[in-house]
């Protein structure tokens, strides 16, 4: 019997968790008996365990999930899709939280807030993922992106980290805008915006003689708004000023959860809700455009954190590829895509905010990371061989399915620009690693070792990305189950 | 061969005048975006990261004098006066600049605008269209040669909240001791630069954005200072040769 309450369980557990550890935090940092202590660590580590026990009870409402279900007045939909695509959110998010605590600790941030957002956020994430109407995911959307723009701007102190955060609220608030533009064209020229209905008006709408210019432009304008949210080429104007300027903690949750989340809500609107050759192009473009321009800027950069936005733009374009196919293998491609894409990007932002102690800004000063700390090195290295898409590693599984996909739907420009800047950034990829192990160090910096979150993190992400190969199973069925329950 | 293709140039260039300036706009961009490819595939790992120390202000010439302006409290209604120059040494680029003048702690009568402090003088940069980059600097270094008085070194940075119609820059403020009738190097920290406003330091803290740097300034006070400077009205005198940032390793 489908019980309402266990469906929306972890939603409820989350937003409760907020509110409880909000006035935890309010109440105690403002007490005068325990001399105001600062909560930031106290607040996250409880934040991190909410996280955790709503990924328990996400995970164990599980034989529920069998059949899909609409909850809500029909709102949101809990099938097999929003169930592994919310523990992976759920599982991303506690690695990045994770990764915070050394960083409050060293900066003295004393603002448990920044864990209140994000639990917010996550769950604002949680009903993107499962949202079935456009209401639904925009006022989801909102909900997440909000407590982002606040949480961007953290650093107080520092003017370019405001001006980052400016930067991410215009940006954001603009591309909501455009987004729910389009929705209410939509919903003004089919009076539906429920994605079942919408599905059955818009589904082939341009062969069965029943254009209108509100649907076109309304599909138009829903695409360029998650575009720019995804922050792909050419929408991606402010991404490497706001990743550089933001706190690295932020950066590194700006670059993995939304992502998550947007593509998810891409997937169920273009996929499920107006399934057509429209948006094929856009997003063909798109893609072709973010790979050229994530492989041939990134290789002008001189600092680390811009290094690394121009690579999830590039990044972006690769799962892009896996949309633009439109196929099952195309959806489960860009899903296994996002699975390692967030792996990695959590191993590079670990391996940053574990070097930022020592100032590494600019990636010359990463030249004594060899001879000091090798392990760190060695990872690092993994990591970015893998970003590159070199054999064996898990970046290169993702990137050969992707552009086996759109061979296999006939894209074959697409997969011959795919394949080409990807020679492009194995230069700059390896020039790193040249850097960290060739070259010698400019000054010689040395390295303290990371804590103990960061390094389990690390373990864990990079022996999944060293392994994946020999053992990638379970992740395409999970992923073939979630783009199948996506057609369903 | 050479003669056909100056005349081939010659008559594109008469027939199609606009579409040569086009040409030659769109040849300097062909050129940079080489220049930048090829800069990007060498593996020299200088030119990843800014050099260590580089020429903010330099004071050798009359052309490098331009550049500042000078201002004192006489705009105010106080007494006392400035003068920046080069001295004709004879030898063109071996001057050092100038900065002297007089310092007075009267007010003039009949002044329209009030002020409680009068005695200040200064040189600032002009304003120029663009920022000075610091970012990966944290240190400026100058070379001075002075009285014994303590100078102040400003830093106008962009301000992005300022009301309509207030022009006024962020100002960070530092103290710069110069050594009486000896060169020396003084290295200020950015970090010890302050966050002021019309004089009065601001008890915030703040950190400068060090990538948008709208001009420095070199002052005088009639009063204030380190202990053990010089302080008081009367004549001033320092010598600069250059100010540049550093990167402290």
């Amino acid at each position: 019997m489908f019980n309402l309450f266990l469906a929306v369980f972890p939603e409820i557990f989350i937003i409760n968790a907020t509110f409880i550890l909000l006035i935890h935090g309010v109440v105690f940092s403002t007490s005068k008996k325990y001399d105001y202590p600062p909560l930031a660590s106290n607040v996250g580590w409880l934040g991190l365990l909410s996280v955790l026990i709503t990924l328990l009870l996400l995970a164990a409402g599980a034989p529920l999930l069998t059949i899909a279900h609409l909850f809500w007045n029909n709102l949101f939909r809990r099938d097999n899709f929003t169930y592994f695509c919310q523990i992976f959110l759920l599982l991303s998010t506690a690695g990045t939280i994770s990764m915070c605590f050394d960083f409050f600790d060293q900066e003295r941030f004393d603002a448990f807030e920044f864990i209140v957002l994000i639990l917010l956020s996550t769950c604002g994430m949680l009903f993107m993922i499962s949202a079935y109407d456009l209401i639904a995911m925009y006022l989801a959307i909102e909900l997440q992106s909000l407590c982002f723009y606040v949480i961007a701007a953290s650093k107080r102190k520092s003017e370019f980290s405001t001006e980052a955060g400016l930067k991410y609220l215009i940006l954001g608030a603009f591309s909501s805008g455009i987004l729910l533009f389009g929705c209410s064209m939509i919903y003004g020229s089919t009076g539906a915006t429920h994605f079942d209905q919408l599905a059955k008006i818009l589904t082939g709408y341009e062969i069965t003689g029943a254009r209108s210019s509100g649907i076109f432009m309304g599909i138009l304008f829903i695409a360029v708004g998650f575009l720019f949210k995804i922050t792909a080429v050419p929408f991606h104007m402010w991404a490497p000023d706001i990743y550089e300027g933001s706190p690295t903690p932020v950066t590194a949750f700006l670059s993995i959860a939304p992502k998550i989340s947007i593509f998810a809500n891409i997937l169920r609107v273009f996929i499920y809700g107006s399934y057509g050759a429209t948006l094929q192009q856009i997003f063909f473009f798109c893609s072709i455009a973010s790979m050229i321009l994530g492989a041939l800027a990134a290789m002008a950069q001189t600092k680390v954190k811009r290094l690394l936005a121009y690579s999830s733009i590039g990044h972006v374009g690769y799962i892009c590829i896996g949309f633009s196919c439109g196929t099952i293998e195309g959806i489960q491609s860009l899903l296994i895509g996002i699975f390692i894409y967030a792996l990695m990007t959590m191993d590079a932002f670990a391996i940053v905010l574990a070097l930022r102690q020592t100032r590494v800004k600019y990636i010359a000063d990463l030249g004594a990371l060899a001879k000091t700390n090798p392990i760190l090195a060695i990872t690092f290295s993994i990591t970015m061989f893998s970003y590159a898409g070199i054999p064996p590693l898990a970046g290169f599984c993702s990137k050969f399915y992707l552009f086996f996909a759109a061979l296999g739907c006939g894209a074959y420009f697409l997969a011959l620009v795919g394949v080409v800047t990807s020679v492009i950034g194995c230069f700059y990829y390896i020039r790193l690693v040249k850097r960290m192990f060739f070259d010698t160090p400019r000054t010689w910096i040395l390295y303290e070792p990371m804590d103990r979150n960061k390094s389990l993190l690390l373990a864990m992400t990079s022996f999944f990305i060293t392994l994946f190969l020999l053992y990638p199973s379970p992740l395409f069925s999970v992923t073939h189950q979630m783009a199948l329950s996506l057609y369903l | 061969m050479d003669t056909a293709i100056c005349d081939i140039r010659r008559a594109f260039v008469f027939f199609f005048p606009s579409a040569y300036r086009d040409m030659s706009r769109f040849r300097s961009l062909l050129q940079a975006s080489v220049n930048a490819t090829k800069k990007a595939f060498t593996w020299n790992i200088e030119e990843w990261v800014p050099p260590p120390e580089r020429y903010i202000f330099k004071f050798h010439s009359k052309e490098d004098l331009k550049k500042w302006h000078l201002y004192s409290d006489s705009e105010y209604g106080g007494l006392s006066s400035a003068s920046l120059e080069i001295p004709d040494g004879g030898k063109g680029s071996d001057g050092t600049g100038i900065f002297s003048g007089n310092l007075s702690v009267d007010l003039s009568e009949g002044s329209k605008l009030n002020i409680s402090r009068s005695g200040f003088c200064g040189m600032r940069s002009k304003k120029f269209d663009g920022f000075i980059d610091l970012d990966g600097y944290d240190a400026i270094a100058m070379r001075l040669r002075g009285d014994g008085r303590c100078y102040i070194s400003t830093i106008y940075t962009e301000n992005w909240v300022n009301s309509p119609g207030q022009t006024e820059d962020n100002s960070w403020q530092a103290f710069v001791f110069a050594p009486k009738d000896r060169w020396y190097t003084a290295k200020i920290p950015l970090a010890r630069y302050l966050p002021t406003w019309r004089g009065n330091v601001i008890d915030v803290e703040m950190e400068m954005n060090p990538g948008r740097v709208l001009g420095m300034s070199l002052s005088v006070n009639a009063e204030g200072g380190a202990v053990g400077a010089k302080s008081g009205a009367g004549d001033f005198r320092v010598e600069i040769d250059w100010i540049k940032a550093l990167r402290m390793p």
